[in-house]
């Protein structure tokens, strides 16, 4: 008995793959966040407390090297003590390196705090540390 | 004019463009997006001096903090939830912090979280490092 081979058509079926890539991009679209890139990048520390806070404000980066950005431009601490950072009620968003050593991050919130703030808004990930 | 079933498959419109232009959205949020939530809170920075507006006992406890997490009390390491069961007995605590030096924001952030959530304590970080 002869076997017949099944006709195949000339051109693969790519509709499974068009699902997958639409799947992919509507998952990218809905999960991802567009935001623009800090001026360096650091290490955020963990934060096992979920918040919903997630407010606007004045972004000021520590780097792990002790560098300070504010609105992307690199600022010494004694330029940032001469600045008048805040205005009232609000508050400081600030991003600084897990990784930062005491030597590193104990000074800069001693001038913030010499400067008058007192409570600063550390921004976090959400999760442990792998 | 030709109606066989081979020319009217060919009539069918083109999907590569639509696809094309899909792959590209999709290597654009790939690339663009960040899949990590960052979250805000709430850090009180150092409040040396600063007299809370009670008329309860307020018991201080001078902690310093290793890396790594590690806890000492009066010298010796003491575990997070002994520590909490202390703080527990008085009617208010604050707990002085002071950072070895090789101490990171990680683990201090870790101990802030821990401890400044609980009732009637406070948290406040030494601002030479070292306990006054």
């Amino acid at each position: 008995m002869r076997v017949v081979p099944p006709k195949r058509s000339s051109r693969e079926n790519v509709i499974p793959l068009i699902n997958v890539v639409f799947l992919l991009l509507i998952f990218f679209m809905i999960t991802g966040q567009i935001r623009q890139p800090d001026a360096v990048d650091i290490a955020l520390p963990f934060s096992m407390i979920e918040s919903s806070k997630t407010g606007e404000g004045k972004e000021i980066l520590l780097t792990k090297s002790g560098d300070i950005y504010l609105a992307g431009e690199q600022v010494s601490l004694s330029g940032l003590a001469a600045m008048n950072l805040l205005n009232p009620g609000e508050i400081l968003k600030v991003k600084i390196d897990g990784t930062c050593k005491r030597d590193c991050f104990l000074p800069f919130f001693k001038a913030l705090s010499d400067m008058g703030i007192d409570k600063i808004s550390l921004v976090t990930i959400q999760g442990s540390k792998i | 004019m030709r109606n066989d079933p081979l020319s009217l498959k060919r009539r069918r419109p083109s999907l590569t463009p639509l696809i094309d232009v899909v792959f590209l959205l999709l290597i654009f949020f790939m690339i663009v997006s960040r899949l990590t939530s960052e979250q805000q809170y709430d850090f009180k920075l150092m409040s040396e001096g600063t007299v809370s507006e009670t008329t309860r006992e307020i018991t201080q406890f001078d902690i310093r903090l290793l890396p790594g997490g590690d806890i000492i009390y009066q010298e010796n390491a003491i575990k997070a939830s002994d520590l909490k069961e202390k703080l527990a007995r008085s009617e208010e605590s604050r707990i002085q912090l002071e950072l070895d030096p090789e101490t990171d924001l990680q683990d201090t952030v870790r101990f802030m979280e821990e401890f400044q959530s609980l009732e009637n304590v406070t948290v406040s970080l030494s601002s030479e490092g070292k306990i006054k």
